[in-house]
């Protein structure tokens, strides 16, 4: 890695020093640029400019043809500005070869010599000048001098003017020639002021004119012209060189770039294909590390996350913020989601781990390891399935060893690989014993070969069996045990190993008999339960349909075994169906089974019968033992038995069927009077049958006004005028047509629905009477009240409310109640029949003298009528009997103070008897069946048309 | 009145090309010159802390008021240290091709430092001076709106020049006649230039500034050191001094003449102190020759119709 990196610098070093190197090339080429060259040709051109001027300036000074001279203030300036633009340092020539800079340098001092002889030019022109202006002075001075007649003064000037011009050496000579003769002059004449002073100034004028020449001379040789051609053409030739090495450059850069450009491809396919190599073993990684079971994330040594896999997001829940997870970030994560946390050692290589438990419940093992450059690799092993296998097979050991179960495990070919202690205790026998050995060891000789394929064929087939088996223990003694075995299935199906789990049920066994016993027996008699008696019944049943027997169910119910419960108390009660149950086994075969049903109830099961005589002969022998005396604590105490009786197959197929019916027909001889028994058949079963169905239709009679109420007259045999009306019910089915009171009464009766029926009766009643007393205040109003009425909240209120709603006067309402009331001898109910006459409604006995009731009763009860049943009407002429029993009630009647009214009187002839014994009041076909409301009212016109009439 | 300036401006439209045939030409206002940089300058040239012992100022020996210069036969440095030379006058110096006697420095920003830094004039030095002036917060403040890199040699020399080139003496009578206003001069003055011309004067002392701009040797026809009754001092060595040259012994730049009118004393070692006494001087040893005393008064009429006008200067 380091290594890498290291070339990829060298590599950057190297392309930087060739981009540098290419910008050094362009500052080069850069530095020959036109610009720097014009500049110098510039400079060069104002020396050479500025040369020429100079040249200009010493010609006109020299010929006196400059008036003044500041002008010449801007040549200090241009001299000035050159000098420093060819200065060796700063000047503009100072980055070109040495010998431009020397020869511009050179140049430089020289056009300065020029100008310093320019000054001087200067000053000595205007010495020679001044001298000519006084020369022609000088000459008129002296005309008159002695000297004159030597030589005329002005020859002398002139020859000065010539020497001017013509500067030759010939005239200067001539005119030194001249001179000679004034200083010979002057030398004689030493005070001639004049002459001397004119030779002075001719002397003077001489020299400065030489002088002037010599400067000239000097200016002109001055070499600035091939100073200046030197520099010119060296600078030519710098620039030429220049040129040249300009395009040496562009080739040399042109040739870099070339290079530089080839290698840059070079390194470009280079680059890409390390790139896509980068990208796949990235793209590798990046699966392989996606594809770990554990956890992983790589973290660069500034903590940023460089690599991390689905399952490590997962294990922290860290998915919402991957994308920018540093190492803190997750370390905070780790710190939070972490429960426990614990640090260990691998063993083999040293390497500690840490595990620790999350608040996902997950355990993790967590092992972080630093990069070389500073990373740092964090795997994370999710070893939560480990731990709970790891537990399950802790937790599976310690069953294994613990349990009270015996396990072993053999292989392939049954031999025993393991057994547990318990097997060990079970059998007997130490697991050294056991090992290897196959299981057929253990054998009791109990069950035959042919169990024992069986058992491993299930085992093969199915994978498993379970059953009982008997072992021989170590010591000899056999003991049944359950065992279980399975096969264990390799994936392809083969099977390598047996376990079998073994249960000691020597004790189970026990324990099951007596659980089964209770199950099965009634603890009180010893005499199989409902349950086995099903059981029996079942089995028989099946038996009797393959072997085409016949069955009889015998359902004994002792009589008032209720009454002398309560009378006698349980204990007793317990010991006399204990005895029943002993002369019930005397009574029957030993095939035969007797069962005590329920409480008083006993079922024999008479199987295998041919003829249902024979039931009949058994039920005969029941009912004879059962009607002898039982001795009961010094006692004889009676009871006798009801038996209903079903025939299997012919009543039923069905056990419990069999039981219903057997029951329904003990019940029908219970109704024929007790102590007898009786054969189950389908009139019973029709009239059940019958009973439902008024129920249900009886449910929606009132709701849709299925009921009308009827009225009979009652007429009074005194005045032959109407007493008043019973009001009857009537029931008019829309598919039966009329349903007898007689049929569905009883039924509303046990129902409850007899409640809401008798106060509507009641209310339509008065409402219908009440409307009739307008016309016919005397008319009396009796309806029939129900005893389940009083057991079904009807009371004094419920009943001043219909008075109240209908309007009806109290005193013509009488309420008929049958005679069975009064046997109830209840205070409760005389407490409520007294509360109806306290209110003013009379009370009625209806059907009077079917009962037992008896005066002494009657005198009791707040009656005030005697309604004598039709029973003894419809025989009273034909039945001296009759006579006497209704002459009695009538007279009876007539001691308590009780009117009579007998019904059911259907010709004169019972009238006119009834008449003579007394009767008040009577009510029949003989004056009009139960009309209803409307008929009622045309009748009660007619009679009374017929009275008056 | 009005006819009179106007009939002189046409003439000095019109006849300005013929006068520039003249060897001398009138002075040329300044232009273009930064009033703040003049004001800075004209502080700067009045200022004493230039001098080391904040004694003198520039002013010291250039009295605007007067001539440009002292009245002093040479002029007094620090601790009243003399120097060897006459002072010159500061008015029109920027017309000079140099400056000072010899010519040692060719401009005025090259000048002014020297003073400063010469031991008998002001004897300090840029750092001293600059540390003073930026001491003065308010000054420095000043000159830094101006010049922002605040007090250095060449922003103090800057300001000193732009004042020295606004002190130019303008509308002289001789300049006036030169653009065409023939009543300006005194016919004697107008003699006096003639003569000046004749003479030979004009040889040397021509141009705007009437001199300035050319050396001369002191004594170029008769011998003048010779002649005086003194040893020779290093400063009459002249040109000398500055090129090492033997032909610049005793050569001097011509001074001007724009203000000699002026001037008490004359010459680079104040030889002569009367104008007259000059012309006679320059006669006989520039010219070798005598003058008569009514050219003399010719030409001194003529010298003096050169000066011109400044606000500072007072006119006599």
């Amino acid at each position: 890695m380091k290594h890498k990196y290291s070339s990829s610098i060298s590599i950057q070093l190297f392309l930087l020093a060739v981009v540098a190197g290419l910008l050094v090339y362009f500052y080069q080429l850069n530095n020959l640029n036109s610009e720097q060259h014009s500049k110098r040709i510039n400079v060069l051109l104002a020396a050479k400019d500025l040369d020429a001027k100079f040249d200009q300036v010493a010609l006109q000074i020299l010929t006196s043809t400059m008036k003044q001279y500041d002008s010449l203030l801007e040549l200090y300036d241009r001299m000035d500005q050159l000098e420093l633009q060819l200065s060796r340092e700063q000047g503009l020539l100072h980055d070109t070869h040495t010998d431009i800079v020397v020869s511009g340098e050179k140049l430089s001092v020289l056009l300065t010599e020029k100008l310093a002889l320019i000054e001087r030019l200067k000053t000595q022109s205007a010495i020679v000048r001044n001298g000519f202006l006084y020369l022609p002075t000088l000459s008129e001075e002296l005309y008159n001098h002695p000297f004159h007649e030597i030589e005329h003064p002005d020859s002398y000037v002139t020859a000065l003017f010539a020497f001017r011009d013509y500067g030759s050496s010939s005239s200067r000579e001539e005119l030194a020639e001249k001179l000679k003769s004034i200083e010979h002059w002057v030398k004689q004449h030493p005070h001639d002021r004049m002459m001397s002073n004119f030779l002075l100034h001719i002397e003077a004028s001489l020299k400065g004119q030489r002088k002037l020449y010599q400067l000239r001379d000097q200016f002109i040789e001055v070499p600035s012209k091939v100073t200046f051609q030197d520099l010119h053409e060296r600078y030519q030739a710098y620039h030429r060189e220049s040129v040249k090495q300009t395009q040496l450059l562009s080739f040399k850069l042109m040739a870099a770039c070339l290079v530089l450009v080839i290698f840059l491809i070079v390194i470009l396919r280079r680059l890409d294909k390390s790139r896509v190599t980068a990208e796949q073993a990235s793209n590798r990684l990046h699966d392989a590390v996606g594809s770990l079971q554990e956890g992983f994330a790589l973290f660069a040594a500034d903590g940023s996350l460089v690599l991390s896999n689905q399952r490590w997001a997962e294990l922290y829940d860290l998915s919402r913020q991957q994308h920018q997870l540093t190492l803190q970030l997750y370390q905070a994560e780790r710190e939070q989601s972490a429960v426990s946390r614990t640090t260990h050692t691998d063993r083999d290589s040293g390497l500690s781990y840490t595990l620790e438990q999350l608040n996902n419940n997950r355990w993790v093992q967590a092992s972080d390891v630093e990069t070389s450059d500073g990373g740092l690799v964090c795997v994370r092993t999710d070893i939560t399935q480990q731990r709970e296998d790891s537990e399950k097979l802790r937790i599976a050991s310690v069953v294994f060893e613990t349990t009270q179960e015996g396990i072993i495990t053999t292989d392939a070919e049954r031999r025993i690989q393991a057994v547990n202690p318990a097997f060990c205790r079970i059998s007997g026998y130490p697991e050294k014993e056991l090992l290897g050995n196959k299981p057929s060891m253990l054998r009791s000789g109990q069950h035959n070969e042919t169990f024992y394929d069986t058992m491993w064929g299930h085992i093969n087939n199915d994978g498993a069996w379970a059953g009982e088996v008997w072992n021989r223990r170590k010591d000899g003694s056999i003991y049944p045990q359950w065992l279980s075995v399975n096969a264990v299935q390799d994936e392809s199906g083969e099977i390598v190993q047996y376990i079998a789990v073994v249960t000691d049920i020597s004790e189970r066994k026990a324990q099951e008999e007596q659980i089964h016993f209770q199950a099965y027996y009634d603890a009180l008699t010893s005499l199989p339960n409902r349950a086995l008696l099903l059981d029996r019944l079942e089995h028989d049943l099946k038996l009797s349909k393959r072997n085409e027997l016949m069955g009889a169910l015998l359902f004994i119910d002792l009589d008032r075994f209720k009454r002398i419960n309560d009378t006698m108390g349980h204990e007793l009660g317990d010991k006399l169906l204990i005895q029943v149950a002993e002369r019930l086994k005397d009574v029957i075969r030993s095939s035969d089974t007797i069962a005590r049903f329920g409480g008083d109830e006993f079922v024999i099961l008479l199987s295998e019968i041919q003829d249902p005589q024979q039931a009949a002969v058994v039920a005969e022998k029941v009912v004879s033992t059962l009607s002898q005396p039982f001795e009961l604590n010094g006692y004889d105490v009676f009871t006798g038995a009801s038996i209903g009786i079903a025939l299997s197959p012919s009543d039923s197929h069905s056990a419990v069927e069999l039981l219903r019916l057997a029951d329904l027909a003990m019940y029908k001889a219970k109704e024929m009077g007790r102590n007898q028994f009786h054969f189950f058949a389908q009139s019973m079963q029709d009239k059940v049958n019958r009973r439902v169905e008024l129920e249900h239709k009886l449910r929606s009679a009132l709701s849709e006004n299925q009921f009308q109420v009827y009225y009979q007259p009652i007429v009074n045999l005194e005045t032959g005028s109407v007493y008043g009306v019973e009001a009857l019910l009537r029931w008019f089915h829309p598919e039966e047509g009329m349903i007898s009171p007689v049929e569905f009464i009883p039924v509303a009766e046990e129902t409850g629905m007899i409640a809401s029926i008798g106060e509507w009766v009641l209310e339509q009643a008065c409402h219908d009477i009440a409307m009739l007393q307008q016309q016919y205040p005397q008319l009396h109003l009796s309806v029939n009240l129900s005893t389940r009425q009083y057991h079904l909240g009807f009371d004094i209120h419920r009943l001043n409310k219909a008075i109240a709603q209908t309007g009806i006067a109290k005193g013509s309402l009488t309420l008929e109640i049958t005679e069975s009331i009064l046997l109830e001898e209840d205070k409760e109910v005389m407490a409520w029949l007294n509360s109806f006459k306290q209110e003013g409604v009379q009370l009625s006995v209806d059907d009077f003298g079917t009962g037992y009731s008896s005066l002494s009763y009657l005198k009791r009860f707040p009656i005030s009528i005697l309604k004598i049943d039709r029973s003894f009407v419809s025989d009273i002429n034909r039945d001296q009997e009759a006579v006497l029993l209704v002459d009695a009630i009538i007279s009876m009647a007539r001691s308590l103070k009780m009117q009579v009214i007998a019904e059911g009187v259907e010709d004169s002839e019972q009238l006119q008897t009834l008449n003579s014994l007394g009767c008040d009041n009577v009510q029949g076909f003989h004056f009009s069946k139960p009309i209803p409301c409307s008929e009622l009212q045309q009748w009660l016109q007619q009679s009374a048309d017929l009275i008056k009439g | 009145m009005l006819l009179r300036l106007f009939l002189s401006t046409l003439l000095a439209i019109f006849v300005y090309p013929l006068s520039a045939e003249e060897p001398i030409t009138p002075i040329q206002p300044p232009v273009s010159l930064s009033e703040a940089k003049v004001r800075l300058g004209e502080l700067l040239f009045h200022d004493v802390r230039l001098s080391r012992d904040n004694s003198i100022s520039c002013a010291q020996c250039h009295n605007l008021a007067t001539n440009g210069s002292d009245s002093l036969p040479s002029s007094i440095g620090i601790a009243g240290q003399k120097g060897e030379v006459k002072s010159p006058t500061v008015y029109n110096s920027t017309l000079n091709f140099m400056q000072f006697w010899d010519g040692r420095a060719r401009t005025l920003e090259q000048q002014a430092g020297m003073p400063i830094h010469n031991p008998i004039e002001m004897d300090s030095n840029w750092q001293e001076v600059i540390g003073k002036l930026n001491a003065d917060r308010a000054f420095s403040n000043q000159f830094s709106k101006t010049y922002p890199d605040g007090f250095t040699p060449e922003n103090i020399s800057d300001a000193l020049v732009s004042f020295e080139r606004s002190l130019m003496t303008v509308n002289s009578p001789f300049d006036r006649w030169l653009q065409g206003d023939k009543a300006a001069l005194s016919e004697d003055a107008e003699q006096g230039y003639a003569l000046f011309k004749g003479y030979g004067c004009i040889s040397c002392h021509q141009g705007q500034n009437v001199g300035g701009n050319m050396f001369a040797y002191m004594g170029s026809v008769v011998d003048y050191f010779g002649q005086l009754d003194r040893q020779l001092r290093p400063s009459d060595m002249g040109r000398f001094n500055v090129t090492g040259r033997e032909s610049d012994k005793f050569l001097f730049k011509v001074p001007s003449l724009r203000l000699a009118a002026l001037q008490k004393y004359f010459f680079h070692d104040a030889s002569a102190d009367s104008l007259p006494q000059a012309v006679r001087v320059m006669a006989k040893h520039q010219l070798g020759r005598d003058v008569s005393e009514q050219d003399v008064t010719k030409i001194v009429a003529f010298l003096e119709s050169l000066v011109g006008y400044h606000p500072r200067l007072k006119a006599e």
